[in-house]
Order: structure tokens, then C-alpha cells, then sequence
């Protein structure tokens, strides 16, 4: 594996103090398997864990702190990124996270069975503009729901990828009879501490 | 970076039966089984636990009667007829039934729980009840 294609397009002036945007591209390579057979395949799991943990502390917040803290990268912190995964064609542009709301809560729930609304969680951005992708298309970050407080009932099916814009529960449900209140949190992601 | 709901109020679950592992045709006197899985009545989709809040469950099989031109056989079952709840998948089997004579039959199931709340019945496919016959 390899880094390779380090591209600086703009000029950086030496006669003033230049604000102009840089931008790096990197491209993340696998060397060619050495013998091809009918079984080969495109093995793309490293990359994609190297791409997930990438994708994850952009989208976090935690890759631009990391970056501006480091002695190596002169007081300077990526405002944008985009991404094209492995296998894919298109470049997509990614946000970072600033707050999630419940946009549509679960009900008419009955025990042992789905809710027949299912919950939505839409995530932010600073601007307010919703997130359509966090994380990768393998490794969508997931949200996991848990009730508040007593526990003899157990929500069913309570994890949920979140893609296109919201999280996608279908199934998620309760066990027993009761009122409760739940709590919607995102998995720490691939790479992030948080 | 969380999202919380207000109060949630969970409501009785609302449940039906259905067939599954269908059995289309049989000779007189073969054994089969028949057996039914608990579901959510709105969205058919299988009930996870058919333990929770401690219930257990029975289950009766008896021959449907049509409102007309009923076949002659009966419904028989032997020592090794039994009805086996199972916990784990869910399901519901009446093990070792045979019917006498040739003809369709439709078989019922009612299921009911422990606390009398429940009771939960659907009939099965039409059963073709052959001849003893190695040309068949």
C-alpha cells in the first residue's frame, strides 16, 4: 500500500502572507495481487478501514483538532474534504457534525412488535443544512437506542444506520408494556474517541 | 451528542397466528405436523419473545368444518402426538396428526396463553389426503 499523487494546484506567493487554500489530494493504492486467477477479487477492506477512520475524524471534528495542534502542518486545519471511495466514481463532500435532533419520534408502539411510526434522527451541520452521509457507504455510522432510566424492558432492534439524510429504523420496537422515554446516541465511530 | 424522547406509552400487544412449513399432500394415515408461529397482528411481522411478561402457551388441532360437503375422514393422533412450544424460534408444532380418509381437509390451531388472554386460532392450507398407493 501507498500514497501517491500529492497535487499543490494553487501558487503559494513568497512576497506575502498568502491565505490562498491549498488543496491535497491523496490517493490510497493496493499493489497489484502478483498472480491473477479466476477467484481474484478486489480486496478492499484495508483501504476501507484506513477511509472509514479518515471520513470519521473529519466528520467528527477531531481530525481538524488534531491537525491544527501538530507541530508538522504550520497552524493550519482542513475546511473541506471529499471523498471517492474505493470501487465508486463519484466524489462526495462531507460535513462535520454539529448537533442531531429527533425529527420525528417513535409511536403508537405496541409491545413485541414495531412501532408503527418509526423514529428519525436527522444530524447538522454548523449551518443548520442536514447531513446527508456519515462515515463511509460500508461503515455507516449507526445510532443505538436505550431507555431512560428502569430496565425491565429492552427496546427491540435498536440500532439504526444512519444514510440519505436520517437514520433507518424500521424495526425498532419495545418489549413490555409501560411508558418510557428513550435515548437516541450515536456508536463511537471508527478512529474516534468520542 | 444525543436526542431524547418524552414519554413513550407502549400499548398490549394485538396478535394473530399464522401457518408455516406447509404440508399440500399426504397419504391416509401418514403422519405430518402442523405448526404456526405468533405474530403482531397489524404488521405480521413474528412476535421476538413469546416469553415475555411470563407468559407460556398451549395449542389445540382440530379438523376445520366447511359448511358443505365435508370429506369422511377423521383426525387421529397416537401416543407420539404432542404440541411442542418452542421458545427459542417461536414456534408452534402438533406433531404426528393423521386424517383417515381421502379427501382435502382444512386443519384450525387455537393457541392460547397462559393466562387465559389470549387465544389465537388460523386454519391451514387445504390438505389433499391420498390413496396408500406406490403409483401416486
Amino acid at each position: 500500500m501507498y500514497i501517491c499523487n500529492y497535487l499543490v494546484p494553487s501558487r503559494v506567493y513568497r512576497r506575502q502572507v498568502s491565505t490562498a487554500a491549498t488543496t491535497l489530494r491523496v490517493e490510497i493504492r493496493d499493489n497489484p495481487v502478483y498472480n491473477l486467477s479466476a477467484n481474484s477479487t478486489n480486496q478492499t477492506s484495508q483501504i476501507q478501514n484506513i477511509l472509514s477512520t479518515i471520513c470519521n475524524t473529519y466528520q467528527s471534528g477531531e481530525l481538524q483538532t488534531t491537525w491544527l495542534a501538530s507541530s508538522a502542518t504550520g497552524n493550519t486545519a482542513p475546511v473541506s474534504l471529499g471523498v471517492q471511495e474505493p470501487l465508486n466514481q463519484t466524489t462526495v463532500a462531507l460535513s462535520v457534525i454539529d448537533h442531531i435532533a429527533l425529527v420525528v419520534p417513535p409511536e403508537l408502539c405496541r409491545e413485541q412488535s414495531p412501532c408503527a411510526i418509526q423514529p428519525v434522527i436527522v444530524a447538522y451541520d454548523s449551518n443548520g443544512a442536514v447531513i446527508q452521509k456519515l462515515g463511509t457507504i460500508n461503515q455507516p455510522w449507526q445510532i443505538v437506542a436505550s431507555i431512560v432510566g428502569q430496565s425491565n424492558v429492552t427496546v427491540l432492534n435498536p440500532i439504526a444506520n444512519y444514510s440519505n439524510g436520517q437514520t433507518q429504523y424500521t424495526t425498532f420496537g419495545f418489549s413490555n408494556l409501560g411508558t418510557y422515554q428513550v435515548l437516541f446516541t450515536f456508536i463511537a465511530p471508527n478512529g474516534v474517541s468520542t | 451528542m444525543t436526542a431524547s424522547t418524552s414519554s413513550i406509552s407502549i400499548t398490549k400487544a394485538v396478535l394473530g397466528a399464522q401457518q408455516i412449513d406447509h404440508t399440500y399432500v399426504v397419504s391416509i394415515n401418514q403422519t405430518f405436523n402442523f405448526s404456526g408461529v405468533i405474530v403482531d397482528s397489524a404488521s405480521g411481522v413474528q412476535i421476538a419473545n413469546i416469553q415475555w411478561s411470563g407468559l407460556t402457551w398451549s395449542a389445540t388441532v382440530s379438523l376445520y368444518t366447511l359448511p358443505q360437503y365435508n370429506p369422511p375422514g377423521t383426525l387421529t393422533t397416537t401416543n407420539s402426538s404432542i404440541v411442542i412450544v418452542d421458545v427459542t424460534t417461536g414456534t408452534i408444532t402438533a406433531t404426528n396428526l393423521a386424517i383417515t380418509q381421502v379427501g382435502m381437509y382444512i386443519l384450525k390451531m387455537v393457541i392460547t396463553s397462559s393466562n387465559g388472554e389470549y387465544s389465537l386460532q388460523f386454519t391451514s392450507n387445504g390438505i389433499l389426503v391420498k390413496e396408500n398407493s406406490s403409483m401416486f
